[in-house]
């Protein structure tokens, strides 16, 4: 015999569980779309080319330098753009002289010639004047690219370290002016070699010497990062000829990148905390004290060189960790991240596995500029690669950069193991 | 989820994938769940109220109890099969088609894990079930004790 009172109980109690747990699957993490900004587009490019006495070896025969300066000022994104030009030759000591060379690009390359070369005052350069000039012409629209040999015109001979550490001061002080202005400006640094084949003027003491043989010279761009970054993106440095190596000076503000902990090399064991990447839980190390977890994180909104990112001396990380490797991200990964695309994952290594871990990437001076100076130039025939005073110049506009900028790293990742 | 993953300590990092896609986002936890509570509900319910011939034994419940423990390993094994072989997520799928990754193998193993901790579960809901619906029995109120 059936109760059927008690069966009818049964089956309203089996509906209500069924029909309370047949929802939608469960909704996955929200992937935050920023709104588009304001798009800023080029209209404008101001050229300011050195033509003091030094520069003259660069332009005696065609080289690196013709050929980059000529690229630079026919570069097919600003003629795709419209973006229009004004050529300018820029030198002198005590009164700056520029030199206006005009609109057309295939005039001004031209006048790149030992005697075209020959207008204004070519007795000295003074660096700082310069960038003022170059700074203040730059703005949200319009970028400036400034060509010299970076070498600071020196007049006390006696004392030349300490008069390079004024003229760094000087710098400083330029271009503190110019960020003080408060828009997003980028100095973009390029160097690039050339047969230079003329009098090559020293910096550390008086007098000249005819040399024949490599020498470096020096691209600035100035402008609005997102311009700077579009025109000049890494990829196009290939097709500067002699083109050795970039860094890019921005002011590190209010720079996020997404991060998520990863099972990538894992070593111990942990849990993921759903709905909070940033964080595991039950960490354990392995039968030998070891414990490691993956970083994936997007660097691709960074104008940063692979170079600068992949160079672990440009990380720093709590004490409790290090930092066991560093790869560029591939698909074979299986990271299982959804809100974003990493660029590179970590590989972080620890024995105390516990409590909230930082690890941040510094706005560093990349390696290259220090091995391009050299604070005595008397012998440059044996320093093909060294400019004298650059490190002072460059640690003038770093100087600015990071005075300007809110803190000193360029982003910080935290995350929490418990 | 907190069940599996919390009690029973199946999540494993390294294989992060599985245990989002297969089981918490396609809600593969509520399922296994459903077939741990449901099954041995319905039959507890048909031991107590269907079936009503007054004489049965002790082991006639054990007998019970044992083709519900098979049914629910059969369909939690079967279904768990489904959730994560013939997952759409793209990057699941890689994972597993790709054997350096050791998910196929891990998936199998997870798959025979979750089938045993569901008979398990199973077993213990068919005896608190049972003593329950013993109250309201008319023919099997004697059992199981």
């Amino acid at each position: 015999m059936i109760n059927y009172r008690a069966f009818l109980f049964f089956l309203i109690i089996c509906s209500l569980i069924m029909i309370s747990s047949c929802n939608a699957d469960r909704p996955k993490p929200d992937i935050t779309v920023p709104e588009p900004e304001e798009e800023i587009s080029l209209r404008h490019v101001n050229y300011y080319i050195d033509n003091s006495g030094g520069m003259f070896g660069y332009v005696s025969e065609f080289n690196n330098y013709i050929s980059t300066v000529s690229e630079l000022a026919q570069k097919p994104d600003f003629i795709t753009s419209g973006v229009s030009k004004q050529f300018n030759f820029i030198n002198g000591f005590d009164q700056i002289v520029i030199t206006d060379i005009g609109t057309s690009a295939r005039y001004f390359t031209s006048k790149l010639n030992p005697t075209d070369f020959n207008v204004g005052n070519i007795q000295g350069n003074d660096l700082n004047k310069m960038f003022q000039i170059a700074l203040e012409n730059t703005s949200s629209d319009t970028l400036t690219i400034f060509i010299t040999d970076a070498i600071y015109d020196i007049q006390q001979k006696d004392d030349p370290l300490n008069s390079l550490i004024v003229e760094s001061r000087e710098t400083r002080r330029q271009f503190i002016s110019r960020l003080n202005s408060g828009d997003d400006f980028q100095t973009l640094f390029i160097k690039v070699s050339s047969n230079f084949s003329g009098r090559y003027y020293f910096g550390r003491k008086f007098g000249q010497e005819a040399i024949d043989m490599p020498r470096p010279f020096y691209i600035f761009v100035f402008g609005h990062s997102d311009i700077v970054n579009s025109y000049f993106s890494d990829s196009y440095f290939d097709r500067l000829d002699g083109y050795e190596n970039h860094f890019r000076y921005f002011k590190t503000g209010e720079m996020e990148i997404p991060y998520a902990v990863a099972s990538h090399n894992q070593m111990g064991d942990f849990r993921f905390v759903r709905n909070d990447r940033k964080r595991v839980t039950n960490a354990t190390t392995d039968r030998r004290n070891n414990f490691q977890i993956g970083l994936a994180v997007d660097f691709s909104s960074l104008p940063l060189s692979s170079d600068y990112l992949t160079d672990l001396d440009n990380y720093t990380i709590s004490p409790s960790f290090e930092i066991a490797e560093l790869e560029p991200y591939n698909s074979s990964m299986f990271l299982g991240i959804s809100d974003f695309e990493p660029s590179h994952v970590f590989t972080l290594r620890s024995q105390r596995p516990h409590g909230s871990q930082n690890m941040k990437l510094m706005n560093n001076s990349p390696l290259w500029i220090s091995e391009s100076h050299t604070d005595d130039d008397s012998e440059i025939q044996n320093q093909p690669d060294k400019t004298w005073g650059i490190q002072y110049l460059i640690a003038g506009i770093e100087d600015a950069y990071k005075h300007m900028s809110k803190r000193n790293y360029i982003v910080n990742m935290e995350i929490f193991i418990e | 989820m907190d069940l599996y993953e919390g009690l029973f300590g199946i999540g494993v990092a390294r294989y992060q994938l599985i245990f989002d896609h297969a089981l918490y986002y396609s809600n593969g936890y509520v399922h296994l769940g459903l077939i741990f509570i449901l099954t041995p509900l319905l039959f507890t319910a048909l031991f107590y109220f269907v079936y009503t011939y007054p004489y049965s034994k002790y082991w006639y419940w054990l007998i019970a109890l044992a083709v519900c423990a098979v049914l629910v390993f059969a369909i939690t094994y079967q279904h768990t099969l489904n959730l994560i072989f013939t997952n759409t997520h793209p990057e699941l799928r890689a994972a597993i088609s790709d054997p350096s990754t050791g998910y196929r193998n891990f998936a199998s193993q997870l798959v025979m894990q979750l089938s045993i901790i569901n008979i398990f579960l199973s077993i213990g809901l068919f005896a608190i079930y049972s003593l329950v619906f013993k109250q309201f029995s008319k023919s099997q109120g004697h059992l199981p004790i």
